[in-house]
């Protein structure tokens, strides 16, 4: 198993906290601006970041929340819209170059990646425990 | 792969299928299974090549090879813990066993609890240590039920009273770690007796109200620094105890009588309210009283070594103690070190023993630059003594004339006890590691503190000047630290920086007792020592020093002759041990463990680890289908199969990609560095923020908002950074290493970020008060609020070492990523 594969990169959404596997996370990075939406490109967002671009998103259109967390109310996009930590994915289905960037999402707050080995068997949501804190393990959704 | 091998292991394999049965259900196995079963095939494998190895030089028949792997598969599929009876002989051999390392354990609390302790958070961890080594120990053994002290007659006698010493051991360090908030009570104890303030014994008359509560703050002033340099003081924690009670008692008397207090009393009370006084001071004091309690309990049930010797040696077979069931063996030898079997049950592998003290010796001769590397190291060898130790007898004596004379090692009990006490040595050693930071810090404070316009800048202060001493011996603490650091193995390094810290003391002492006579230069001088605590620290200072260098010196006389350690691991005396087939294997080990690999690995081919396609080596007949398994196991093997044309390319590809990544790492690392640099520099200057306004506002104000944003920028850059440094390194496949050394400098950065958040809090607290500034009359105020700077000045302190440590964790990564690029 690849070393990558035992870490998780923590961030907080609307006071709850969540995991990521590392694979699955193209960079991460601090942006205080609040968002600017630009609706032109049919894109939550557009920014830019050390002369980049990265398109982003409600986390809701790229993540798989457990049914109770995962409804876009305007009080949770206002929240979003204020996060000040930007996590970016990988583009899937770019398979060979599995770098390439893919769209991102803000966040509150990130935790630094940290080991963990999920138990394989259990089918229901992952959790785990890291210095004190719950964090649950999220899936990508399959973009389109 | 050489031919009689594999004729040899058709014969156990074939045997295999039928006596494991895990084999036959092989389909059903997950991944992690198929490896666990991989590994122990892989030691069996070795097992049966040395068997042959046997029997080929002894001339052996076949047969008897065959019983031999008969007798060593059953041995390997026992099933382990399951059994719920437990025979007598085990019982007892489990017990001997205990007791042997409840010895060693009970020695070493004694020395734990002579000697001095500084009150501080390192000696509650030895504690708790050694009360979870012991929890650890005594949890196969029903004694729930245990309640008093028993006089040491025989085995069962020693379990009852480790069973007590654990719970007592568990009370004390509780009580123990409370106790380290009597520190809080210092600042309060201290500015409410000075001179002219609330509590000024010389101005209060003898019928005051307030008398009794100014005495119990100065009994307090007065013992506090014997506590605090030694919590195994017990009179002085009896007068602090006394002191706090009494102070206690006398805020409640204050309290009842609160409507009939005249102004200037009603003022101190309304003060003495906000002194943790009355918040810590009830739960201290019974702190206190049950450490104090358990400290002699404890120095009672440890005190008669020589009846616990005896006790050791006499089993009581009408206990009712029993053992509920054996210690599961979780450690699995690894195929790699087959030298380690010789170590299993109950005997020291010798030549272990020496090679481990060889190589300490040989490290030991180098020069030592100070860093938590260093430390790592003892640590390092602690464990590897720990591991090579385990089934050793304990320490015969821990007596300290024979432990400092250097005794000669002429055989292999000698041997073993030079060893432990080498592991006590380097145990010693490996927790000194905090303090020793400690040291090194307080060389940076005095170089803050004689930097070029401090206040103690040599530059500045004129020849005729009474501070000019004290700021030649601050300035010889910097460099005679910085000296030492280059070498800490050095005695007259070290002996020079006791030497600077000492006379540092002597200015300082000698400054304050003539204190009514000096300018106000010298007063602002002290009063800045006294704040950032220095001779506190230098006392502990002295004390790290002292031990660091006892320590190693015996660590250094005793390993000084390589030869008779060599020697003494061949002389087994005259517990002779006959030649057997664990000797042999002893000696020899090492060309076994080239087969070792080669044979791994071949059984991880069979596996479908990593079958790699060498169509032209026949398959043992281990696994009936090896296509099916192949088939089921498709992650294992490698996604693409490369041609063996394309592969040197693609790798090349691969490691120059690699590089330019790590290049990357290296200069994030670097930058973080800086970064750090940054930070520091920045809290020196926190640090020096004086009280603004004195002439034109109107408020007392801790002017510190701007560096303070800065270090907030500073610090999430550096997470930033932290973060992505981790993800790249991870995307990279690096080293394990690496890796966990970038998860503990990202931690750090976490901890960094939380000791600042509470600097943060503390300042904005002191500007909520906004003091008015007037004149003299309101002392009251001014001092509650030095209390609070104080306090800032202490988190930030604890912060900077945080930052120290984080420093050293990047030094570290940095170096590790250096050897990459």
């Amino acid at each position: 198993m690849a070393l990558q594969d035992a870490y998780y990169i923590g961030f907080e959404l609307d006071h709850l906290h969540y995991v990521l596997p590392t694979k699955s996370v193209y960079q991460v990075f601090y942006y205080p601006q609040p968002a600017q939406p630009s609706h032109l490109l049919k894109l939550d967002e557009l920014i830019v970041f050390e002369g980049e671009p990265y398109y982003l998103r409600m986390p809701q259109k790229l993540l798989l929340f457990a049914p109770s967390d995962g409804d876009a109310s305007e009080e949770k996009r206002e929240l979003q819209e204020k996060a000040s930590w930007v996590v970016v994915l990988k583009n899937k289905h770019l398979e060979k170059k599995s770098s390439q960037k893919g769209l991102g999402f803000r966040v509150q707050a990130v935790t630094p990646p940290f080991e963990w080995q999920p138990e394989v068997e259990s089918e229901s949501v992952h959790e785990v425990n890291y210095a004190g804190i719950n964090y649950q393990c999220l899936s990508l959704k399959e973009q389109s | 792969m050489p031919k009689p091998q594999r004729a040899i292991m058709r014969n156990p394999f074939s045997k295999l299928t039928f006596t494991m049965p895990t084999v036959k259900t092989w389909p059903t196995f997950s991944t992690k299974n198929r490896l666990i079963v991989a590994l122990v095939l892989g030691i069996l494998a070795v097992i049966f090549s040395l068997v042959f190895m046997l029997t080929d030089k002894n001339s052996l028949t076949r047969n008897v090879v065959r019983d031999e792997i008969k007798t060593v598969v059953a041995k390997a599929e026992k099933p382990e813990p399951k059994k719920v009876e437990i025979d007598a002989k085990s019982q007892q051999e489990q017990k001997d066993a205990d007791i042997a390392k409840i010895l060693v354990l009970t020695n070493s609390l004694q020395s734990t609890l002579s000697g001095k302790r500084p009150l501080n958070s390192a000696f509650f961890k030895t504690l708790d240590k050694a009360s979870s080594d012991l929890t650890e120990l005594l949890k196969i053994y029903n004694l729930d039920d245990v309640k008093e002290l028993r006089s040491l007659k025989n085995q069962s006698d020693i379990f009852n009273n480790t069973a007590l010493l654990n719970q007592s051991l568990k009370k004390l360090s509780d009580a123990g770690n409370n106790l380290l908030s009597l520190t809080a009570l210092i600042p309060s104890s201290n500015s409410f007796t000075n001179n002219n303030s609330f509590l000024d014994l010389q101005r209060i008359p003898k019928d005051s109200i307030l008398r009794k509560m100014g005495e119990a703050m100065q009994l307090f002033a007065k013992n506090i620094d014997s506590v605090q340099k030694n919590t195994l003081d017990t009179e002085a924690l009896t007068i602090i105890q006394q002191a706090i009670a009494q102070g206690v008692t006398q805020l409640g008397v204050l309290e009842e009588k609160s409507g009939t207090l005249n102004p200037q009393a009603r003022d101190t009370l309304e003060s003495l309210r906000q002194t943790p006084w009355s918040t810590k001071g009830p739960q201290l004091n019974k702190d206190i009283q049950v450490y104090l309690e358990q400290l002699s309990l404890l120095k009672k049930i440890i005190a008669d070594s020589d009846a616990l010797k005896i006790a050791a040696e006499t089993p009581d077979p009408a206990s009712s103690i029993k053992v509920l069931a054996l210690p599961q063996k979780t450690e699995q030898t690894p195929p790699e070190a087959p030298g380690a079997k010789a170590s299993n049950e109950g005997e020291v592998d010798y030549q272990k023993l020496a090679g481990v003290l060889l190589q300490i010796s040989n490290d030991m001769t180098s020069p030592k630059t100070f860093s938590n590397q260093v430390f790592q190291n003892f640590t390092k060898w602690k464990l590897m003594m720990d591991e090579v130790l385990e089934n050793a007898p304990p320490l015969v004596t821990s007596d300290d004339k024979l432990v400092t004379q250097n005794l000669p090692v002429k055989n292999q009990a000698g041997l073993v006890q030079l060893g432990r006490r080498v592991q006590e040595s380097l145990n010693l050693l490996a927790n000194l590691e905090k303090s020793a930071n400690n040291l090194k810090g307080q060389g940076s404070t005095a170089a803050i503190m004689t930097a070029p316009s401090a206040l103690l800048d040599l530059n500045k202060i004129s020849v005729e000047s009474p501070l000019r001493p004290l700021a030649m011996s601050f300035d010889d603490v910097q460099k005679a630290n910085l000296n030492w650091q280059k070498n800490i193995l050095d005695t007259a390094l070290s002996a020079a920086l006791n030497q600077a810290i000492d006379h540092t003391l002597e200015q300082i002492t000698s400054l304050e007792n003539n204190v009514q006579s000096q300018p106000p230069a010298v007063i602002e001088v002290l009063g800045k020592i006294r704040q950032i605590g220095w001779q506190s620290k230098a006392v502990d200072s002295k004390t790290t020093l002292g031990a660091l260098n006892e320590q190693m010196s015996l660590l250094k006389k005793q390993l000084a002759d390589p030869e008779s350690i060599t020697l003494a691991a061949k002389n087994k005396e005259s517990k002779a041990i006959v030649p057997t087939f664990r000797g042999y294997v002893l000696l020899s080990w090492a060309p076994v463990l080239l087969q070792v690999s080669s044979l791994v690995f071949l059984i991880s081919g069979l596996l479908g680890l990593r079958h790699s396609a060498d169509s032209s080596a026949p398959h043992p007949t281990l696994i009936p289908n090896e296509d099916g398994v192949e088939k089921r196991t498709p992650y294992l093997s490698s996604p693409k199969e490369t041609k063996p044309g394309q592969l040197v390319p693609a790798l090349n590809e691969k490691i120059v990609g690699l590089e330019k990544k790590f290049i990357q790492s290296y200069q994030s690392s670097e930058k973080i560095m800086s970064y750090t640099q940054e930070l520091m520099s920045k809290v020196t200057q926190l640090r020096t923020v004086q009280l603004g306004g004195g002439a034109g506002g109107a408020y007392v104000h801790l002017d510190a908002s701007k560096p303070l944003e800065e270090i907030d920028a500073a610090i999430i850059s550096l997470k930033q950074i932290g973060i992505r440094l981790f993800l790249s390194i991870l995307e990279n496949h690096s080293s394990r290493q690496l890796a966990s050394e970038t998860e503990e400098m990202n931690a750090l950065v976490e901890k960094t970020e939380a000791a600042f958040a509470d600097v943060k809090t503390l300042v904005e607290q002191i500007n909520q008060k906004a003091v008015p500034m007037r004149h003299s009359s309101d002392q009251a105020g001014i001092d509650l609020l030095e209390l609070d700077i104080n306090l800032v000045l202490k988190e930030v302190k604890r912060w900077q070492n945080d930052l120290t440590d984080l420093n050293q964790t990047i030094m570290t990564l940095h170096e590790l990523v250096g050897q990459y690029v």
